[in-house]
């Protein structure tokens, strides 16, 4: 299991380190990182493959960091080698731009809004979407409609 | 500029190599580092529990001994309170809450839990200092009772309930600030969350 559960973090890191960022707005980044990979290898056992990993993965990260409440309680060595873990990658100038916009596009959506988009972005479906949050899929559409003409109304008409 | 052509950008970002060595070692420690915890949680709660469990023989072994009906009662009451007391922590802590479940779900199972660990803080008069006292004052008192069954309180006495009653105060005070202080913003921030889903 220990293996298996490696492989997931290794190929899901992306995703991770992406949600942790969102979160840590008034926390450290590490503090909900590590919170994240606990609350993993703590559900972990109870994943039956009903749904994908990629949609379990979502719906334990999101519901850690969005009732994240900083601990008291540091795992120091767990901290060190985490921080060279996350350490960011540089990027090409072309991907590095869109980052950036797509990072100052999601500050300005609400978490819910954020969470559907990365879904979004990600590839998941309307139904997969649903099965993460928990409202209907039609909801789900209406969401990502609204989050497309608001992205269209900022970024179309900065470019005009 | 379309939203879909962030989606290059996006599984760029998720695509990033990472340090396979390293992670191996964050796993590593992030698995003793749980189990360390969980063990400690798991002794917290036996202890909680079993101080109250292994309270209960003395109080019956007191009550063979008994000098009085008022301490009998005494007795009968911290019996109940050492039964009472565990169950209701353990009713407090049996809210499931799924990490694994749909946001909606698991913020709506939240919201259940925190509400019923506000309240426990908020109530702890009544399940936990108020059975306590009674007891206490009644098994004590009901050791100075004359042949009337009348309580012939000391000084001493008189001390130890004054310290007793400021010592409740203070638990009672402190927990209705835990509940104000660590509960409500949770509470506050989870209901706002799901206001915001649906």
């Amino acid at each position: 299991m220990y293996k298996e559960f490696e492989q997931v973090i290794e190929n899901n890191q992306g995703r991770i380190r992406y949600i942790a960022s969102r979160y840590c707005q008034n926390h450290d980044f590490e503090d909900i990182y590590q919170e994240i990979l606990m609350q993993l290898w703590r559900s972990y056992s109870s994943f039956k493959g009903q749904s994908s990993i990629e949609t379990w993965l979502y719906k334990v990260a999101l519901n850690t960091a969005c009732t994240f409440v900083s601990k008291s309680i540091k795992h120091k060595e767990l901290q060190q080698v985490l921080s060279e873990v996350i350490k960011p990658e540089s990027q090409s100038g072309q991907e590095n731009c869109q980052a950036e916009i797509l990072n100052s596009f999601m500050n300005t959506l609400s978490d819910t809004d954020a969470n559907i988009l990365m879904m979004y972005l990600d590839g998941f479906t309307s139904e997969e979407i649903t099965e993460v949050v928990g409202i209907s899929a039609n909801a789900v559409r209406l969401r990502i409609k609204r989050i497309k003409t608001t992205f269209e109304d900022q970024y179309i008409g900065e470019e005009k | 500029m379309m939203l879909d052509d962030l989606k290059a950008g996006w599984d760029s970002e998720m695509k990033k190599p990472v340090k396979h060595e390293q992670l191996a070692t964050v796993l590593e420690i992030l698995q003793r580092e749980t189990c360390k915890l969980d063990k400690s949680i798991k002794r917290r709660d036996i202890l909680e529990v079993s101080i109250a469990l292994l309270l209960i023989p003395v109080w019956g072994w007191k009550l063979v001994y008994s000098v009085s009906l008022m301490q009998s009662v005494g007795l009968w009451v911290a019996i109940l309170a050492c039964l009472f007391i565990p169950y209701k922590l353990i009713k407090a802590k049996k809210v499931n809450v799924q990490k694994n479940d749909s946001i909606l779900s698991f913020l709506l199972i939240e919201k259940v839990k925190l509400e019923n660990q506000k309240k426990l803080l908020e109530s702890v008069a009544l399940w936990y200092i108020l059975p306590l006292m009674v007891a206490i004052i009644l098994i004590t008192a009901g050791a100075t009772v004359d042949s009337l069954g009348i309580p012939q309180l000391t000084l001493q006495l008189k001390i130890y309930y004054s310290f007793c009653a400021l010592l409740s105060v203070g638990v009672y005070l402190l927990n209705k600030r835990a509940a104000k202080k660590r509960f409500k913003p949770l509470l506050d921030k989870v209901n706002y969350r799901i206001k915001e889903i649906k």
